[in-house]
């Protein structure tokens, strides 16, 4: 039994770019839930389940997630760091979407566990083209499992993203 | 970009090397592979030893492809090999080939640190689409020893 569907999580304090990425990834794929965490803090509290985002029926634990970099409150490395220090969430693909192209950044994604790092083209056209590629790629990579809280799953099948939810709970 | 980035492909099949090469020509991506036959090849042209120490010739790789069923050196030895060694610079590794078993996945991304992990498609349409996929999306991305001929210099 796939399921079919699976959630990305946008973490972005761009209005714009939100729109954009969130209007992208729902072209391209009917699968998709597309949630947006306006900064840092919030995706940390989205990856925990913490207040509203407790209710995963709701907010489901995200198969990918795509990182700005510059935020208030708590910027993209301190989302990165959470999840990959994190040893139950730390499998998570989470890929950094910048407009930042300084070498310093690039080492310290990486270095943080960064699954890859791109800088965020200025044109509408160029981003969409970014964001198509991008999905792609991810959903031809095999991802390990883990269950609707980001735990992972012992289980001896496989799968790629959105086929992860295969045993039952 | 100016320059060709070098593609690390280590990989023991002769077969796949050919079609990767041909992939890269074919859509012109801005990258020349060096093939390492196993994981043995791969540390001494990342360490940089024999004829490797000519960076001008031998450039740090952009990424790095890699098998893991090989006779010498498996990719497992090779990307366990290449996290123990931190002076390394940091390189994405993709594994390519892989069996696909949960447990080798999580292994992978786990504690071999490997950036993503594919599965070697059946039939040679597919296998040519995952493989410009690839290249087309680390051709997009930045990494940190990226136009730097060899790692960089550990300062503050």
């Amino acid at each position: 039994m796939k399921n079919t569907t699976f959630t990305i999580l946008v973490v972005d304090d761009d209005e714009n770019d939100q729109i954009l990425i969130k209007r992208t990834f729902q072209k391209i794929s009917t699968r998709a839930t597309i949630q947006i965490a306006a900064h840092g803090q919030e995706a940390i509290d989205y990856m925990c389940g913490k207040g509203e985002f407790a209710d995963r029926q709701k907010f489901e634990y995200p198969t990918f997630i795509l990182i700005d970099l510059k935020m208030p409150i708590a910027d993209g490395f301190a989302v990165l760091e959470f999840i990959k220090k994190h040893p139950l969430y730390r499998i998570i693909p989470a890929v950094m979407l910048s407009a930042s192209g300084d070498l310093d950044d690039i080492k310290r994604a990486y270095t943080l566990g960064a699954s890859s790092y791109h800088v965020k083209p200025s044109s509408t056209g160029e981003l969409e083209k970014m964001l198509v590629m991008l999905y792609g790629y991810w959903m031809s990579c095999e991802v390990p499992q883990v269950d609707e809280n980001g735990k992972q799953l012992p289980t001896n099948s496989h799968g790629k993203i959105g086929e992860r939810f295969t045993e039952p709970v | 970009m100016d320059t060709a980035d070098v593609v690390l492909l280590v990989d023991d099949n002769e077969d796949d090397q050919v079609f990767f090469n041909r992939a890269v020509k074919k859509n012109n991506f801005p990258f020349l592979i060096h093939w390492a036959r196993d994981g043995e090849e791969a540390k001494d042209y990342l360490s940089g030893a024999g004829e490797y120490a000519d960076r001008t010739k031998f450039p740090y790789p952009k990424f790095i492809i890699t098998d893991m069923k090989m006779p010498l050196h498996d990719g497992k030895e090779f990307l366990t090999w290449l996290k123990s060694h931190p002076k390394l610079g940091v390189v994405p590794t993709i594994i390519f080939g892989g069996s696909g078993a949960a447990a080798e996945v999580e292994d992978a991304y786990k504690n071999l640190g490997a950036h993503s992990y594919m599965v070697k498609p059946a039939t040679s349409n597919d296998l040519q689409r995952i493989v410009e996929l690839i290249f087309g999306y680390w051709a997009v991305c930045l990494i940190p020893t990226h136009k730097f001929s060899q790692p960089e210099p550990v300062n503050s």
